[in-house]
């Protein structure tokens, strides 16, 4: 192994495998011949266009950047990203990629490879697009400034998307839902999260090239557009400051996507290790939460004083038409909002709770590793080891990021009629600890599946109900108030509209919602203080079945079901 | 090798302890014991189903066991997988080829990946590519490979960094007779140089003529392992075919099989042409009582020959879920 560079594109093997394998010229060059065609098309089309209008030279040469930037981007994020994830699907599908597992090249360097390798057609033909590039901003005087800034996130997009093709397709089974995961998630991105910009969670917009385009553009559009095209593509996403200090959006989106690059990294390399292994480990979890979490806060509080953060269209026409009255609609709003947060707070606690909650194989593997190695416990990281310590310490993030969002909220200018008692920051705390405490036990008592049922029972089937109840008739809304409350997805809006809501919310159904809140609040306090205590209860089985197999050397059903059964009913009885 | 069978001083370069794994609430891998040393080929055989891919996907570090230990070379696959995959070759059962490669490209990024430099990478893929009879195809497409050669491909992948154990599942399947021979002859030179050559096949008396002791699994279970003959007599022991000729009609011969039927120990017995076949448990003394009895009452026995069973019997038995015997 010595003296190998695998880190040098042209010395590791994974990289020249796919160098050799996706660039015979039997496809490559219909390919690149299809490319420059296209690309020739558009440029010289807006070329042409911009100089029988009169354009200038330059102002022409740079209307053509705009084309050949989709175009680029076509190929590397759409096409390069798709190519990852059904190759990484593929190498895994055919079984090579456990002969790869098995040699002793390090696993970043197998990454590299695997990352540059599987999209290197794209690459290639991204490099045939890069004249007319060069052309577009020598011909146009483009500062090399803007341009290098706007490919600077371009490039971190692209390596962005494509590791996420590499999770999706370490993830995913078949290679074809592999492609089409990690194409979805690119058109999300660019087309579904914007709209989250709008109401505070502007993070999401920082992991696209769109927020350094706007900014950049006015350098590299042509004069007779650059005033409307600007203006225009400057109202579509809000400037937000970061915990009100200015980065510059290249800067701040370079450290979004650098920072989501390092955790898809870290998954990949450890999925890359061990296939069974969770995506990320508990300690390193904690840490990538309270990351997202003060990024989410960063981009959300500062908007929330100048109003940007409230979608109200009402609002909106306040502020082009001042005495309007929009501020109507604000309190109303706030409430929203201020559930909204509570519930993303807790999708996103959740999320990292399920990636690093063992199973109960995984569990007991870690159990009897540690009987192995002659511990008294499991380590506190370790997969195998339970999680309800972290679960606590997400729960607590989130659960602080959701009362400094509404205190903050509550506390602005901009909601001045939403009045919110201490009392009801302390019942909010307690609702997000209980919902993240109950799910996580569902978790490690009873596994993944069963975690997903009841997520999709116990929590959006009364939802939807509610919904057709409401639909079918108004005087079956309030029906659909107490169906709600069996759902776990309405409580933070609960717990909040119910302290808050008077004056705000219709005074017919305000009993009910208090009384929806309350229902809501006891059945998760009894549920949750149930599953606590079967969660406790299951860790003693599980060491317990442990220490049997361990004594019967490794055979914890055959021969000793029955020392099993009772040493189980005597526990129980306990 | 028979568990406690092997001195803990010999080079024992495959060891697995109280091996299990568990799909769920499937066990299909419980207790599995081994020791095999270098120099050995050991074949461990089953019916489908018997956890015998399990148990190679454990030993090759690409599975976590439920439970239990494996060592390879002396290293804890557990805890050092790094430095047990250094030791290890592992063929997998319908070996995988890259199928957008061509022959040369497939062996040049296996022995890249393992280290070997430019120079010894052209001359080591060269050598597997003789051992295993492709000289021929080294600039062909793999995909264009038949199923035959492409185990044998990936046969000389797994030979490029000199491994000292190989584990090899169901390597001969889809190989012509020639190519079986010399898969043969392969296996007993890399044993011959000091490897620990573990191999699963359902192609049991080709086994038998490759291995130098074999392991029977059944439901998970390691049944028998030793020397060949020394598991087929322990194995076929208690149930002994037993093939037996009468003179005369075809009423004698069913006056014959019915005196059989009543013996003690007798079962599953059917007439075939002018013989009788029948299984029979009991002693030596008791068979010859049989022999006796069946002369004694005036059958005119013109042969009694017991039929040494073959691994394939015993594994045709053991896969039918009787119980194997032991003394």
């Amino acid at each position: 192994m010595q003296g190998m560079r695998y880190w040098l594109p042209w010395s590791n093997p994974v990289f020249l495998r796919y160098a050799r394998s996706r660039l015979r010229l039997g496809i490559l060059i219909p390919m690149a011949l299809v490319t420059i065609v296209g690309t020739a098309f558009f440029f010289l089309l807006a070329y042409i266009l911009a100089r029988r209008v009169g354009w200038s030279v330059p102002d022409a040469a740079r209307l053509t950047l705009i084309p050949v930037f989709l175009i680029q981007g076509v190929l590397l994020m759409l096409g390069g990203a798709a190519g990852v994830a059904v190759g990484i699907t593929r190498e895994a599908d055919e079984g090579i990629m456990d002969y790869q597992r098995l040699t002793p090249m390090p696993a970043g360097s197998k990454i590299l490879g695997y990352l540059l390798g599987l999209p290197v057609r794209a690459w290639v033909l991204f490099g045939l697009t890069v004249p007319f590039t060069v052309f577009g901003a020598v011909a146009g005087q483009v500062p090399l400034d803007s341009l290098s800034k706007v490919y600077g996130v371009f490039f971190s997009s692209v390596l962005l998307y494509h590791l996420t093709g590499l999770v999706a397709g370490s993830v995913v089974r078949r290679s074809w839902i592999a492609a089409l995961v990690s194409v979805i998630m690119v058109l999300l991105l660019y087309f579904l999260l914007p709209f989250l910009a709008r109401i505070g969670y502007v993070f999401f917009d920082y992991l696209t090239v769109r927020p350094v385009v706007l900014e950049q553009w006015p350098d590299l559009l042509p004069d007779p557009i650059r005033g409307p095209a600007v203006d225009f593509l400057r109202t579509l996403i809000p400037s937000v400051p970061f915990f009100g200090k200015d980065v510059s959006r290249w800067a701040f989106s370079l450290v979004v996507q650098g920072s989501l690059i390092f955790v898809f990294l870290v998954v990949v390399l450890r999925k890359w290790k061990n296939p069974v292994s969770h995506p990320l480990g508990k300690h390193f979890a904690v840490l990538v939460l309270a990351w997202f979490v003060a990024l989410l806060l960063g981009n959300a509080l500062p908007l929330v004083e100048d109003g940007r953060i409230f979608p109200s269209i009402s609002l909106q026409l306040e502020q082009r038409l001042p005495g309007f009255g929009g501020r109507r609609a604000l309190p109303g709003e706030a409430l929203g909002l201020a559930g909204f947060f509570g519930l993303v707070s807790l999708g996103l606690v959740l999320g990292m709770v399920f990636a690093i909650t063992p199973s109960q194989d995984e569990n007991l593997r870690g159990l009897r590793r540690m009987r192995k190695l002659g511990l008294g416990r499991a380590p506190m990281g370790s997969d195998g080891a339970g999680a309800q310590g972290h679960a606590l310490l997400m729960a607590l993030l989130g659960m602080a990021a959701w009362l400094i969002f509404v205190w903050e909220l509550f506390h602005s200018g901009r909601a001045p009629a939403v009045s919110f008692s201490l009392s009801g920051y302390a019942f909010l705390a307690l609702v997000f600890l209980m919902l993240t405490a109950s799910a996580h036990a569902v978790l490690e008592i009873w596994g993944r599946t069963w975690f997903l049922l009841a997520g999709l029972f116990a929590w959006i089937v009364p939802c939807l109900g509610a919904i057709l109840l409401g639909t079918a008739s108004s005087s079956l809304v309030t029906g659909g108030i107490y169906l709600t409350s069996l759902s776990g997805l309405a409580l933070p809006f609960y717990a909040v509209i119910a302290p808050a809501g008077k004056g705000i919310v219709p005074a017919s159904q305000l009993p009910h919602l208090r009384a929806a809140c309350a229902v809501s609040f006891v059945l998760y306090a009894a549920v949750t203080a149930t599953l606590l205590w079967r969660l406790r209860r299951e860790h003693g089985l599980r060491r317990l079945r442990t220490a049997v197999a361990d004594l019967e050397g490794g055979d914890p059903l055959a021969g000793t079901a029955s020392v099993l059964g009772r040493l189980e009913k005597k526990f129980e009885s306990l | 090798m028979m568990e406690g069978e092997m001195s803990q001083t010999a080079d024992v370069l495959v060891r697995t302890v109280d091996l299990r794994v568990d799909y769920g609430e499937t066990v299909a891998v419980n207790g599995l014991n081994l020791e095999i040393e270098g120099g050995e080929v050991f074949g461990l055989v089953g019916p489908n189903g018997a956890g015998k891919t399990s148990s190679f996907r454990v030993l090759a570090t690409l599975m976590e066991p439920t439970y239990g230990d494996v060592w390879l070379c002396g290293h804890d696959a557990s805890e050092h997988p790094d430095r047990a995959r250094a030791c290890l070759g592992y063929m997998p059962d319908l070996a995988p080829v890259a199928s957008d490669l061509r022959v040369w490209e497939f062996l040049d990024l296996f022995a890249a990946s393992h280290g070997l430099g430019a120079g010894e990478r052209r001359n080591r893929i060269a050598e597997c590519l003789a051992l295993v009879q492709l000289e021929g195809k080294r600039s062909a497409a793999c995909k264009h490979l038949s199923r035959g050669m492409k185990q044998r491909l990936v046969l000389a992948k797994t030979l490029l960094h000199r491994p000292r154990v190989l584990l090899l599942d169901e390597p001969a399947s889809g190989m012509d007779p020639v190519s079986r021979a010399a898969l043969k002859d392969v296996l007993r030179a890399l044993a011959r140089e000091g490897a620990a050559v573990v191999v699963s096949s359902h192609i049991l008396t080709e086994l038998a003529d490759m291995c130098t002791s074999v392991g029977i699994m059944a439901q998970g279970r390691l049944v028998d392992s030793g020397r060949v003959s020394g598991v087929v007599e322990r194995l076929g022991r208690t149930e002994r075919l037993i093939v037996i000729r009468i003179l005369g009609r075809a009423a004698d011969l069913g006056w014959a099989a019915d005196l059989l039927r009543e013996a003690k120990g007798v079962s599953e017995l059917c007439v075939e042409g002018d013989a009788i076949r029948l299984l029979f448990a009991g002693s030596t003394e008791a068979q010859a009582e049989l022999l006796g009895g069946l002369v004694k009452a005036g059958c005119r026995v013109r042969s009694f020959e017991e039929r040494a069973s073959t691994i394939e019997e015993v594994m045709l038995r053991v896969a039918a879920g009787q119980p194997p015997g032991r003394d």
